[in-house]
């Protein structure tokens, strides 16, 4: 009797947590991808290949956030490099790129705060990229593809 | 009999050409200036900015990185089919 009240229980847990925790499966149910593009840019003398997109709030209540995976793929579909970003209003979740104060990190839930939500229906963009020395000469990426792997 | 080897000799030749034209290509990654010239409305300037960029940011990983160099992004379109990655 206790066995089973304990592991009802645990079922219990597991539930609430994956309901309130946020999933792969469920992230590309409450945002959409509208529309994405991949340039080179040159910023400052350095190159960076970035992605730039607009995503949808489809989740019918306001997002703090819409975290995104980018695979670069080589001619056979294999992935070369990954990067990883927030939409805009989110962006500085992930840092700055190439800036570093030398002081401490802000706490994840304490920026998380300080993000501007994207409320149900609304749209907000993304610019996710990365250095061209970081990017891996061989293979050679041809294209990319664009995951929503996490939204809240 | 002879018709027959016409033939196949102009199959044989037919064959062969793609892979004589793709010969012709240049890798933008190891072209000196001199290739550079023979691509299509290229110029001593766009041929110096290419060898530039290639010095300054390493090897290309797209041909598309051309389009950052100003005075090449415009006839991009008319060399990129004559370029290779390697």
């Amino acid at each position: 009797m206790k066995t089973r009240m304990r592991r009802s229980g645990l079922v219990a847990l597991a539930g609430a947590l994956w309901m309130l925790s946020p999933t792969t499966s469920l992230a590309a149910e409450t945002a959409k991808l509208v529309k994405d593009v991949g340039n080179w840019e040159m910023a400052y003398g350095d190159v960076y290949y970035r992605v730039v997109g607009e995503v949808e709030n489809k989740s019918g209540k306001p997002l703090q956030y819409v975290k995104f995976e980018i695979d670069l793929l080589d001619e056979d579909g294999k992935v070369v490099k990954t990067m990883m970003g927030y939409n805009q209003k989110a962006e500085f979740l992930a840092g700055v790129e190439g800036f570093d104060t030398g002081e401490p990190a802000e706490p994840f839930e304490k920026k998380l705060a300080r993000v501007e939500k994207i409320p149900a229906g609304g749209k907000d963009t993304f610019r996710i990229g990365l250095g061209k020395e970081e990017i891996p000469k061989k293979p050679k990426f041809k294209s990319y593809k664009v995951r929503i792997v996490e939204t809240k | 009999m002879k018709l027959t080897r016409g033939l196949a000799a102009a199959v044989f030749l037919a064959w062969l050409a793609p892979m004589a034209a793709a010969d012709h290509k240049i890798n933008i990654n190891t072209a000196t200036e001199a290739e550079l010239m023979k691509l299509p409305e290229m110029n001593q300037a766009r041929a110096k900015a290419i060898l530039g960029y290639r010095k300054n940011s390493g090897e290309l990983i797209q041909l598309e990185e051309l389009e950052l160099l100003t005075n090449v992004k415009p006839i991009f379109a008319k060399i990129k089919d004559h370029l290779v990655l390697e």
